[in-house]
């Protein structure tokens, strides 16, 4: 065990008396002060980016001693303006591993462990290993994956499957900290209709009635890049493919008056990437760790159970308790619904699992009772069920069925009951 | 094409939000620091990696063990040597291309000293940050910013508990970014649009061309129709139609559809409640316009009876600097443009148009009608700038283009804040008592004044053993909050707050920190105040008027004006 002690300001909210805490004790049933409790919480950080630097940072210093973080990315140079465990001669190398060796330098009594992977790759052991889970991640389909896995730990182990998960988000000047108690609080999958999915446009605006910049780069990302590169898959963090889009897009939009297609518009555009900046990094990162810091030494009530902060035209920030969806295809009593006419089509029963804010599912599968109804992998059994998508609903079954449906985002499957309207 | 340095691709997610303007503005900042604990250090971290030009903190502080603990940007063998050098050396590695210097002096003994090199660390600076002064400091320090009118942030940080403090006499925005509904004039078209859309016969359009037309045409003709039905003339007339009454505009959309679920006509009903009302200047800048240095007459004093608009009459406003000058005498040209003929009351249109379902050729002949327009009033507005220009002796040059463009663009979005300077409260009582009466930061603050006043009483915070007496730390505390309790309740009942009182247990979360700071509350407030900081220093986006608290024990953030 780390012999080093806290911090004194940490040590006092330890050992005083604590306001605010109904019943506070200084021993705990299991006979741990909050001190041991503190020193033995192994905390697993996902995400070693603008949030996860923040945290491992803010964790090390808040006397956690066994941090462990994932993260499958490495260090691009746009990274640099916030995320501050980094440097110029980092750029390449994977972010966990860089994160770790800062932190295991700076604080050398702070047991650091690196995973240079990706979420999906761990086993249930290594996540039963864990007392909780702090997420800084910016994809939602990582955080949605993460969300079902750890919800669906309780249902298999019970209380030592209960993982609670502290998760941050930010956009520009706002952000948002929650905490999610698996099946007692709202979990992720809950406010899932907050996020609106990234914008698209119709491909016949793409195709015949460009208006915006944003049109004709589409045009040339989606439309022109795989017809003369046929092979070859477009990077968006590589200039030259981006100036090849830029060249295109820029000829497209000519004809049309289209002005505006710039090297930053067309990056933006493909990348789909939203501002970052290290002032909020910092306010929801530390308010993340803040929770933990509560939730393992009970020095303080925790977040109930969402954070909202949005310093764009003054400051305005909320705290409230996010309601638990009963309909949740996660943490309720996931019946997932769809309404949709008999006459239209499995293609179109796919498309709309992807675009309803309910679902906003990336690739799904589905089965009904026995029924291969359309597999996206292997090539064969998607070979196989591709002429399904053409058929009518009505066709394929009868209104008011449950279909099984399993998607890259969720690491089980859902029951989609489909009525034909 | 290819980004032409490093710093597009490193300041890539930035720029997004503040572009070059923002990014220049930055750069050639100074941000001047008082203090150097890990609330100086987190929030100049967010500072120095956005790529601030110039950084100084003074502090004669040297580095304990306890530092080493809670300051992440000193390290272990750091023990000993001046806190200040430490930080700077620490907080220069993440950006080579800010510059960082080190003060290794008594903040006291800067303050109070007359020497040139001293009293330019605070006037060079474009912003000023103190954390965790006492108040003796806070108010010479709040007093010199004000009439420098320079901005000052006042930090402190007690356990879970943080307070945040912004003090400028004035600070006007143009690039606000603030959302606002679109400016389409639908109800008041200028002449281009009116014959535009005459132009556009909806009965002689095949239905594929017919679901083609953009929304904007579609609800200026619906309104035209409403006009005449109720005896009036769109483009002449004032139109307004109330509430209760869009669904008669929607029932003439409908009828001029060529089928219901017709893309075009469906967004035109979607957009109608956002253009049903007259043209009206929001109220934020006509507060702007009407205001005395905006007026032709200045000496008519302030024509505001609007409390968030008042200064305290014992602080007049400093002289102003080269930027905010150039909003004032815009301001000015910008009445005399609202008040000519040629606008009849309306700001320079702003020129963009959002996305509408429609043809390329609709869309691009719609969006250049208002280009038009938008280039129209900007030649207009330059008319009078240079008119004001001439009248203030100055050069035309004095004002750029590009100046003018970007106020044009955002004539509609311009914020004004006036803050309350902090030395008048600090010997007083808050300037805006009966506001923060209703705020749930109010008994932070009280706590934070009155844990200042414990400290000028006792010499040491509450909560904190005095020397080495051998006292139970739990008794003490108990002890101390009980005094902090009663000096809050005398400070409320002394502000006319005898209503109210301390909340159970905050004045004992108060004592339990000792005042010492949290490393990730520090980390928290520091967000907060680079964010601040960033506002400030780039005009762009609003800074919040006046005090943030956070409160890490209850998970919540209050803002209020004190």
């Amino acid at each position: 065990m780390p012999s080093k002690v806290c911090h004194r300001g940490i040590q006092r909210f330890l050992q005083l008396k604590a306001p605010h805490v109904e019943n506070f004790e200084l021993v705990n049933d299991e006979g741990k002060t909050p001190q041991q409790l503190l020193n033995e919480a192994k905390v697993l950080v996902i995400g070693a980016g603008g949030l996860g630097c923040e945290i491992l940072k803010n964790l090390a210093m808040s006397g956690f001693k066994d941090i462990h973080v994932i993260d499958m990315d490495t260090i691009d140079i746009s990274n640099l303006n916030r995320q501050f465990l980094f440097r110029k001669a980092d750029v390449g190398k994977p972010k966990a591993e860089v994160a770790a060796e800062f932190i295991r330098r700076r604080s050398p009594d702070v047991n650091i462990t690196a995973h240079f992977k990706r979420i999906q790759e761990m086993s249930e052991e290594f996540y039963l290993g864990f007392t909780l889970i702090v997420c800084g991640l910016d994809s939602i389909e990582a955080r949605r994956w993460i969300n079902a896995f750890v919800c669906g730990l309780v249902e298999t182990h019970g209380f030592e499957g209960f993982k609670p998960i502290v998760d941050g988000g930010t956009e520009g000047f706002k952000g948002n900290a929650r905490l999610i108690l698996p099946t007692h609080s709202a979990c992720f999958e809950c406010g899932l209709s907050m996020f609106s999915p990234k914008t698209t446009y119709p491909i016949c605006t793409i195709a015949n009635t460009p208006r915006l910049p944003e049109h004709c780069i589409e045009w040339a990302s989606v439309l022109e890049w795989p017809r003369v590169f046929p092979d070859k898959k477009l990077d968006g963090d590589n200039p030259d493919h981006i100036n090849w889009l830029v060249e295109q897009a820029t000829q497209r939009a000519a004809p049309f008056n289209i002005t505006g297609i710039t090297y930053s518009l067309t990056q933006g555009v493909v990348k789909n990437i939203i501002p970052a900046i290290a002032s909020t990094n910092a306010i929801i990162a530390a308010a993340c760790t803040n929770e933990a810091f509560k939730i393992v030494t009970s020095s303080n009530p925790f977040l109930d159970n969402y954070l909202f902060y949005s310093g764009d035209e003054g400051i305005h920030s909320y705290t409230f308790p996010y309601e638990k969806d009963p309909n949740c295809l996660v943490c309720g009593n996931r019946q997932g619904a769809v309404t949709m006419s008999g006459d239209a089509t499995l293609e179109e029963l796919i498309d709309e699992l992807k675009t309803n804010l309910a679902f906003q599912l990336k690739a799904p599968t589905l089965t009904v009772d026995s029924t291969n109804l359309y597999f996206q992998n292997p090539k064969e059994l998607e070979e196989l069920t591709r002429p399904n998508l053409e058929k009518k609903l009505s066709d394929l079954f009868s209104s008011e069925s449950t279909l099984t449906v399993t998607d890259t985002t969720l690491p089980t499957s859902l029951q989609v009951t489909v009525t034909f309207s | 094409m290819r980004p032409e340095t490093d710093k597009s691709q490193l300041y890539d997610r930035q720029l997004r939000l503040w572009h070059e303007s923002g990014q220049t503005a930055l750069e050639n900042a100074h941000v001047c620091v008082f203090g150097s604990s890990a609330l100086a250090s987190e929030s100049l971290k967010n500072l120095v990696l956005p790529g601030i030009g110039r950084f100084t903190v003074i502090d004669d502080a040297t580095v304990d063990d306890q530092d080493v603990l809670t300051n992440f940007f000193v390290r272990h063998d750091d023990a000993g040597k001046p806190r200040a050098e430490c930080i700077v050396a620490g907080l220069g590695e993440l950006n080579p291309d800010a510059r960082g210097v080190a003060v290794v002096r008594a903040p006291a003994d800067v303050l109070g000293s007359c020497e040139a090199s001293d009293t330019d660390l605070v006037s060079s600076a474009s912003l000023v940050m103190a954390c965790g002064l006492p108040d003796a400091l806070v108010h010479d320090l709040g007093l010199r910013c004000w009439q420098l009118g320079t901005p000052l942030i006042v930090a402190s940080a007690a356990g879970f508990m943080a307070s945040i403090r912004t003090t400028v006499p004035e600070h006007a925005v143009v690039e606000s970014h603030a959302e606002m509904k679109q400016d389409l004039r639908l109800t008041a078209p200028f002449p281009a649009l009116l014959s535009h859309v005459d132009n556009i016969d909806l009965g002689t359009l095949d239905p594929t061309d017919l679901g083609h037309v953009p929304f904007a045409v579609i609800i200026v003709k619906a309104l035209q129709k409403w006009a005449a039905a109720n005896g009036l003339v769109l483009g002449k007339d004032t139109i307004e139609i109330p509430y209760r009454r869009i669904g008669e505009v929607r029932d003439i959309i409908r009828a001029m559809a060529p089928a219901s679920d017709e893309e075009n006509f469906v967004e035109a009903g979607n957009n109608l409640n956002a253009n049903c009302s007259a043209y009206e200047i929001a109220f934020e800048v006509s507060q702007i316009i009407s205001d005395a240095d905006a007026s032709e007459t200045p000496t008519s004093g302030s024509s505001s009876d609007d409390a968030d608009l008042q200064v305290s009459p014992s602080t007049p406003l400093p002289c102003d600097n080269g930027s905010k000058d150039k909003f004032w005498l815009m301001a000015k040209a910008l009445r005399r443009f609202t008040e000519s003929e040629y606008s009849n009351g309306k700001l320079p249109l702003s020129g963009t148009i959002p996305d509408m379902k429609a043809d390329t050729k609709g869309y691009i002949a719609l969006q250049r009608v208002y280009k038009q327009k938008a280039d129209e009033d900007k030649a207009e507005f330059s008319k009078h700038i240079h008119d004001v220009l001439d009248a203030a002796g100055l050069p035309q040059d004095y004002v750029s283009q590009a100046e003018i463009d970007t106020y044009c663009k955002n004539a509609r979005r311009l914020r004004l804040l006036r803050f309350t300077p902090i030395h008048t409260e600090l010997k007083s009582k808050p300037s805006n008592i009966d506001e923060l009466a209703f705020s749930e930061a109010l008994f932070h603050y009280v706590m934070f004044r009155s844990s200042a006043m414990f400290f000028e009483k006792h010499r040491r915070y509450p909560g904190v053993p005095d020397g080495d007496k051998n006292v139970d730390l739990d008794d003490l505390v108990a002890a101390d909050a009980a005094e902090l309790e009663t000096v809050g309740n005398g400070l409320l009942v002394s502000w006319g707050i005898a209503d109210q009182t301390v909340p159970n247990g905050l004045a004992a979360e108060f004592a339990r920190s000792g005042h010492d700071e949290l490393h990730n509350i520090a980390s928290l407030s520091g967000g907060v105040i680079a964010q601040e900081a960033i506002k400030l220093i780039t005009h762009q986006y609003v800074p919040a008027n006046n005090m943030c608290i956070v409160d890490g024990a209850a998970s919540k953030i209050h803002v209020a004006r004190v």
